[in-house]
């Protein structure tokens, strides 16, 4: 119970006051040039075409597998 | 007290939906999450290189020569590793412990080739904490001798004691080694990342 109360007033908290949830993550103090933000922006990406190649091979694995379902149900 | 006897089923065989038997998927599940983590090192090393005023080239600080003389063996040795599984579904034991106990010697030129150049570094003063540079080459080569000598802890058990089971399972036993090259593999396929961003770019 004092669990679920603290969990729920730190979420009222950063509701109230959101200044973790307003900081943008691109632009460091709204320098939108900075280096440092055109550097984050890239591995942002590089880590975003990681997880779109992991997530392409998930896929293709689901296809593959509903595929064989379809065919071992034709052949039984 | 009743004992039930249960047999874990695709052991051997392929499981019909997904063709694949449980040792090997489980594998592509574990690959895929290495390759999440070696992904997150490399954005860090991407962001740490583009965000930097100044970042030295890999050569003027580390050793191509043997960073290169290390690619050579491992590739050298995901050929072994390839060879000993295929050693074992040909039925060839013999050969299979042999091409095994190569790729474990690989391994090991591998680690005293990069032992010598981390002490070389060390000699020169060169530490994690000396520039960013350094921290990301300690922080990606670390993690990747890691994972060799996982690999190694892996292939000596199966070369050692875990090779009884060739004898009485041999088609179970050569899923497990065929699993175990899946991630030799990716190890040295990291190595080859690792090489061409570190040293030569």
């Amino acid at each position: 119970m004092r669990v679920a109360f603290f969990l729920g007033f730190l979420m009222a908290r950063m509701v109230i006051s959101p200044p973790a949830a307003r900081a943008c993550s691109v632009c460091f103090l709204g320098i939108s040039d900075n280096p440092v933000s055109a550097a984050l922006g890239m591995a942002v990406l590089c880590l975003f075409l990681v997880l779109l190649a992991v997530f392409i091979f998930l896929g293709k694995f689901l296809l593959d597998m509903r595929k064989r379902r379809l065919l071992n149900s034709k052949e039984a | 007290m009743s004992v039930i006897n249960t047999t874990i089923p695709y052991t051997v065989g392929a499981r019909p939906d997904t063709g694949l038997y449980n040792a090997k998927l489980g594998m592509w599940l574990f690959l895929a999450s290495e390759v999440m983590l070696f992904g997150g090192l490399f954005s860090t090393y991407v962001f740490l290189r583009m965000a930097a005023a100044h970042w030295p080239a890999g050569s003027s600080i580390l050793s191509v020569p043997l960073g290169a003389v290390n690619m050579v063996v491992l590739a050298a040795s995901s050929i072994t590793m390839s060879l000993a599984s295929a050693a074992l579904k040909d039925g060839k034991f013999d050969r299979f412990r042999t091409n095994l106990g190569f790729t474990i010697l690989l391994a090991l030129v591998f680690l005293t080739v990069k032992s010598f150049e981390y002490g070389m570094k060390f000699s020169h003063h060169m530490y994690p904490q000396t520039s960013t540079f350094l921290a990301i080459y300690f922080a990606l080569t670390g993690v990747h001798i890691l994972h060799v000598l996982g690999g190694i802890v892996v292939n000596v058990y199966f070369w050692g004691p875990g090779s009884r089971m060739g004898k009485t399972q041999p088609r179970r036993f050569a899923n497990r080694i065929e699993t175990a090259g899946l991630y030799w593999n990716f190890v040295d396929l990291v190595w080859i990342l690792l090489f061409v961003t570190l040293y030569l770019l």
